[in-house]
């Protein structure tokens, strides 16, 4: 209880902070970093909870992202009415490739995933008259019309993503404390255990893929109409998948806060390097990627854990030394 | 019809190339169960250090371009087991997710480092053998294109039979069925799994330095080629020795005669789609005659 009050805190902190943002610049960072949360946040319900790596949730967001805007620009759905379209065909699609991938664990998930991913770009790629191709879809704004998703201010969008991650990450905690997750977490560790309690390891799983999917195609929506561009490279390449899932491990796949920190962590490294070697210069992949590995050495539970492990420690030597000196 | 045949051969070749990259995965998941997503990391650096080499004048002068491949295997084959002592053995104890997630961020870090070191840029060096072709019926073939081809198939027949017939073969045999039982009989899996390693890493080098003659060498150049050999190794079955090449060669025809007779845009989409039938319908791969649990 005294957690989750500190994290509405710290959430009701960052959002009075970024409002009272006036450079465009950071409320970009600030705004971008909200969505990677998000993405991290609905990535973990699957891949924290259940165990299951996903190398392809950027299909998900793609789906979200085109369905919505494609809807809107050329038949005109409002894009209210879109993104549920959009979420539901999200959370089709999330059972389908559940069913399908139901057999297969580990590496063979992952790679499953990240097939489906691809071919879902090139699917994009290729209907040009659809989706502009590998050119990509710019969204044509009219009359900043809120009901369009259609905002003057770039700071609404930021607490658009605010209020998403407050939401996904609501949903997720109430998982953490549901059966649903108790059982993804038992099917997680160990398939033949909870298989031998009596649990239905199929539709658990398939339940937690369609939810996460359905998470994640809505930031993609939102992400969409923020960015007012679709890039289909981005929005469904491997790239952004990886990200993804690196966010939530980097953060810490057991914590509620995990991906939202390892979501900072990302940003923070990614912004400071780009200011520092340009965006090509590869320094924020480098600084990253080697954050990743000694994370996967040091401490595989992520930064919180590490986080935790070193306050334990200065805990107890000072204990020791408050000792030492009485 | 000499439309398809030149799309077919053209997929042979660059099919050669993936089946090297697969070997070298395949080996690594074989002896020690793991997936290794920086190894197309690995042959980017291989790459690079190819190109490195082929800047020196004299030893080209007297062994042709293709003396570059020596040094390169070598070097990466030392890096490989480098790699297993300071990365993997530490990260075997927190399982395959650990793995693979190490494997990644590794893949990103070097990608990085070497866009920080060679800036991001294509870099193509023309070789005495860049763009060189013979005519055979008709059908043209790059000569470094069928140099990588001919090495991957004789590379190919030279790890089956040793696997089969050789001491160094039958150790990795047992390790790979039974680390413990190999244990009890004397042999030390560390050292088979840091030898499986380097040879695994070396082959990267050698796909790479092979690469190198006709292809741009970049630091993402890696990322095109491990996705499709992961592919080709499931495709085949996993750990089946002979099964990268088949798996390699099987997805460069695919890639290129959908890019000649559908659409360049489905090109990679088709292989894809050929992987994931495989994976829902037989799990345990077109080469793999036992049903194996996946």
């Amino acid at each position: 209880m005294k957690r989750s009050l500190l994290m509405v805190g710290l959430w009701a902190a960052a959002l009075i902070i970024g409002l009272l943002l006036q450079d465009a610049y950071y409320i970009g960072i600030a705004t971008v970093t909200a969505f990677l949360a998000v993405w991290g946040q609905s990535w973990n319900i699957i891949g924290g909870l259940g165990g299951e790596l996903s190398l392809g949730h950027s299909a998900f967001i793609a789906v979200g992202a085109y369905i919505t805007v494609v809807l809107f620009q050329d038949y005109g759905v409002p894009p209210l009415l879109g993104t549920l379209i959009a979420v539901g065909v999200a959370v089709v699609f999330a059972a389908f490739i559940g069913v399908a991938t139901l057999r297969l664990r580990g590496p063979y998930f992952a790679l499953a995933t990240l097939s489906i991913a691809a071919v879902l770009l090139s699917i994009i790629v290729h209907f040009k008259s659809v989706t502009g191709g590998a050119n990509g879809l710019s969204l044509v704004f009219g009359t900043s019309d809120p009901a369009h998703f259609e905002f003057e201010n770039p700071k609404s969008y930021y607490a658009i993503a605010m209020v998403l991650l407050l939401l996904v990450t609501a949903i997720t905690a109430w998982i953490y404390r549901s059966k649903l997750g108790l059982y993804l977490r038992a099917s997680g560790a160990s398939e033949a255990a909870a298989a031998a309690a009596g649990i239905r390891i199929a539709g658990v799983r398939i339940l937690a893929l369609c939810i996460s999917a359905a998470l994640t195609a809505l930031g993609g929506v939102f992400y969409v109409f923020y960015a007012g561009f679709a890039d289909p490279n981005y929005l469904s390449g491997l790239n952004l998948s990886i990200d993804i899932a690196l966010i939530a491990v980097v953060g810490g796949r057991n914590y509620l806060a995990g991906p939202i920190v390892g979501a900072i962590f990302f940003q923070v490294v990614d912004s400071t390097a780009n200011a520092y070697a340009g965006s090509y210069g590869g320094l924020n992949i480098f600084i990253f990627g080697l954050v990743v590995v000694l994370v996967v050495l040091v401490e595989p539970r992520g930064l919180l854990a590490l986080g935790e492990r070193s306050a334990r420690l200065v805990r107890r030597r000072a204990t020791r030394t408050s000792l030492e000196s009485a | 019809m000499m439309f398809a045949i030149q799309a077919i051969v053209d997929g042979l070749l660059i099919g050669g190339v993936y089946a090297l990259v697969a070997m070298g995965l395949n080996l690594m998941f074989g002896v020690m169960g793991i997936v290794n997503f920086a190894q197309g990391e690995f042959l980017m650096i291989g790459m690079y250090i190819a190109l490195g080499f082929a800047g020196i004048a004299v030893p080209a002068a007297l062994l042709g371009v293709y003396w570059v491949v020596i040094p390169t295997v070598v070097i990466m084959a030392i890096v490989g087991m480098v790699f297993f002592v300071v990365m993997l053995d530490r990260a075997a104890r927190f399982g395959e997710s650990g793995q693979i997630l190490l494997t990644i961020g590794l893949s990103i870090c070097l990608q990085g480092a070497a866009q920080v070191v060679e800036g991001s840029g294509n870099k193509l060096l023309r070789t005495p053998v860049y763009g060189e072709a013979i005519k055979i019926a008709g059908v043209i073939i790059g000569v470094p294109q069928l140099v990588a081809f001919c090495v991957a198939i004789a590379i190919t027949l030279v790890m089956a039979w040793s696997v089969r017939y050789t001491f160094w073969g039958k150790t990795v045999r047992a390790v790979s069925d039974d680390t413990e039982a190999a244990l009890a009989l004397g042999i030390n899996p560390k050292y088979v799994f840091i030898i499986a390693t380097g040879v695994a890493i070396g082959l990267a080098g050698l796909a790479g330095g092979l690469l190198m003659p006709f292809h741009f060498t970049q630091p993402t150049v890696g990322q095109q080629f491990v996705v499709v050999a992961f592919l080709a190794i499931v495709i085949a079955g996993l750990g089946n020795v002979s099964g990268a090449v088949v798996g390699g060669l099987l997805l460069g025809v695919v890639q290129s005669v959908t890019a000649v007779y559908l659409s360049l845009d489905f090109s990679t989409a088709a292989m894809y789609v050929i992987f994931l039938l495989v994976l829902f319908l037989r799990p345990q791969g077109l080469l793999t005659r036992t049903a194996r649990t996946v």
